[in-house]
């Protein structure tokens, strides 16, 4: 029998609900974003209003658009953390409130492994390198002895920082990745900028202050934003092309809000030609913050046997996802440790 | 480019495809920097150039500090790409997943790490595919991304590196590996400089996003 799910997501700007079924149907994802003033980035107070504010209608219209009666949901997922603490608590008010007015189980979700496992869902990834790139993380990741690993990451911010915080200083609200994006395909005139690719590992501050210092010295913003993605996107394809040659992985799974950026995937798409790799960009619908990334965590964990009470349900603003142990995974390591 | 019979592609690489050739009648190893279609042309240009000429450099410098690494026979700047010797052996990336590796051999990767350190040489990219195990003795290859530095806050990031690949491609074996590393490490630096390296590592990875604060 199909069972229905929901999930809560707050973690920063995007407040969204979404029910999915246990065969891994989307039904609805509705989300409400909230915008930043011009030239600011998320003030957490004024995005928890406004999560607050239009919480109750996201989740009713998820409801309706899913043709799912709330009361016949089996548990309710909500993202736990990591993400700014006041947004991640109106997410964990309204599940706790579903939870007991529907008398359902709770799951908390790791917001990061909720990317991870919707990409894995919509692209039919099977034992992939995955590249998480977004606003809160910007990480290179495989799955061995039942959690998903690190193997490279940003050394400092991550790559939606970057852009947003470059995006920022030149005026713009956050999030300002597509507008630089649209920018950059105005321009061919490359300006040399710091590259720093450390092993596996990036480091995206010392471009950002060279970026923010030519914007102020009267370089055109459009020939800043294309060397400024030539430069980051460059060194993220150095280290994912590093990192399929260090794992032999036949699959790039590429996820987070960063993973719509057109630039980017065309890069990536080369180097997984070049490595005979598949190349697995999750739709660009769902590659930022959404509901459906939580629903369909919560039904994998709930099915392992995993659920709180709702005294527990409480939200961890720095967790990070290489701590989670993921029972619903296996193979790729004989010797499977929970360590 | 200038080479004696055919070559072969063994490995294509993040950043340079290595083929097997010939150079003066011995086997050899052609490492090329070619061109990366994704790249900005400008920025591909100069990465290529400078990371040529550092790694010979580093590959050079290492040797006087003791560490085992193939010797250059010739480098040509202008495409790029240079013919070294080719080490036999196997990487000590296959033999730990094969799981026949002894801790001595852990220990011994400390100590090579230690003697880079004390040659005020960063590996940059010391995963265990760069790690050849020739009967017993370790040798050391790609020094691509290596580069000179006197800096803890280098020597920790360095070491990171390989805490990150133990932990991830070696899980299973993970934390011991990595402790028989430092020991290791701990014999070439001495006590008192390895402790400013691990706390070093520890500050970096707390710096690490979402990472517990202790």
């Amino acid at each position: 029998m199909t069972g229905y799910f929901v999930g809560i997501e707050s973690t920063a700007h995007t407040f969204s609900s979404s029910v999915v079924s246990s065969s891994g149907k989307v039904l609805s994802n509705i989300k409400s974003v909230y915008r930043a003033e011009e030239g600011h980035g998320i003030h957490p107070f004024k995005a928890a209003e406004h999560h607050r504010m239009n919480a109750v209608s996201v989740v009713l219209s998820s409801f309706k658009e899913a043709s799912v009666e709330p009361r016949v949901v089996e548990a309710i997922g909500y993202s736990m953390g990591p993400g700014l603490g006041p947004c991640l608590r109106v997410g964990a008010v309204v599940a706790r409130t579903l939870s007991l007015a529907l008398d359902r189980p709770l799951v908390p979700v790791n917001h990061a492994v909720g990317h991870i496992e919707l990409g894995c869902l919509l692209t039919g990834a099977k034992d992939p390198l995955v590249l998480l790139v977004s606003g809160g993380h910007t990480m290179l990741l495989q799955f061995s002895s039942s959690r998903w690993r690190v193997i490279g990451e940003t050394l400092d911010i991550t790559l939606g920082q970057l852009l947003d915080q470059f995006g920022r200083h030149a005026g713009l609200s956050s999030p300002c990745g597509s507008i630089i994006e649209e920018a950059a395909s105005r321009s061919s005139k490359y300006i040399q900028l710091p590259y720093s690719v450390k092993g596996n590992d990036v480091s995206f501050s010392g471009l950002l202050t060279e970026a923010k210092k030519l914007y102020d010295m009267g370089e055109r913003f459009e020939d800043i934003c294309f060397s400024l993605q030539e430069t980051a996107f460059a060194m993220i394809a150095e280290a994912t092309e590093r990192a399929l040659a260090l794992t032999e992985k036949k699959e790039l799974l590429v996820v987070g809000g960063v993973a719509a950026n057109r630039r980017l995937s065309e890069m990536l798409k080369t180097i997984c030609v070049r490595h005979g790799a598949s190349f697995l960009p999750v739709p660009p619908e769902y590659s930022g913050d959404c509901g459906a990334q939580i629903a369909w965590t919560a039904y994998l964990h709930y099915t392992s046997g995993f659920s709180v009470d709702a005294s527990e349900a409480t939200v961890r603003q720095s967790w990070r996802l290489d701590s989670v142990d993921i029972p619903w995974r296996s193979q790729a390591n004989p010797e499977r440790s929970r360590g | 480019m200038i080479y004696h019979g055919g070559l072969r592609l063994i490995q294509r690489g993040a950043e340079a495809d290595i083929y097997l050739g010939r150079w003066c009648g011995q086997e050899a190893i052609y490492k090329v920097r070619k061109s990366l279609p994704y790249r900005n042309e400008s920025l591909d240009r100069a990465i290529r150039l400078q990371r040529t000429i550092r790694e010979a450099t580093v590959m050079n410098r290492v040797k006087s500090a003791g560490v085992r690494s193939p010797y250059i026979f010739y480098l040509d700047p202008k495409n790029t790409y240079i013919v070294m010797e080719y080490i036999r052996g196997r990487r000590l990336k296959d033999l730990l997943l094969a799981g026949g590796v002894r801790e001595e051999v852990l220990v011994e990767l400390g100590r090579v790490l230690g003697r880079m350190h004390s040659a005020n040489v960063i590996h940059g990219d010391l995963t265990t595919s760069n790690v050849i195990v020739e009967s017993n003795k370790l040798a050391i290859i790609d020094f691509g991304l290596s580069y000179f530095s006197t800096r803890i806050e280098d020597m920790a990031t360095d070491m990171r590196l390989v805490k990150e690949v133990m932990s991830s491609v070696h899980s299973s074996l993970f934390p011991r590996c990595f402790e028989l590393l430092v020991s290791g490490y701990e014999q070439v630096l001495g006590i008192e400089r390895s402790r400013q390296v691990k706390l070093q590592l520890s500050a970096i990875e707390r710096r690490g996003r979402y990472a517990k604060v202790e």
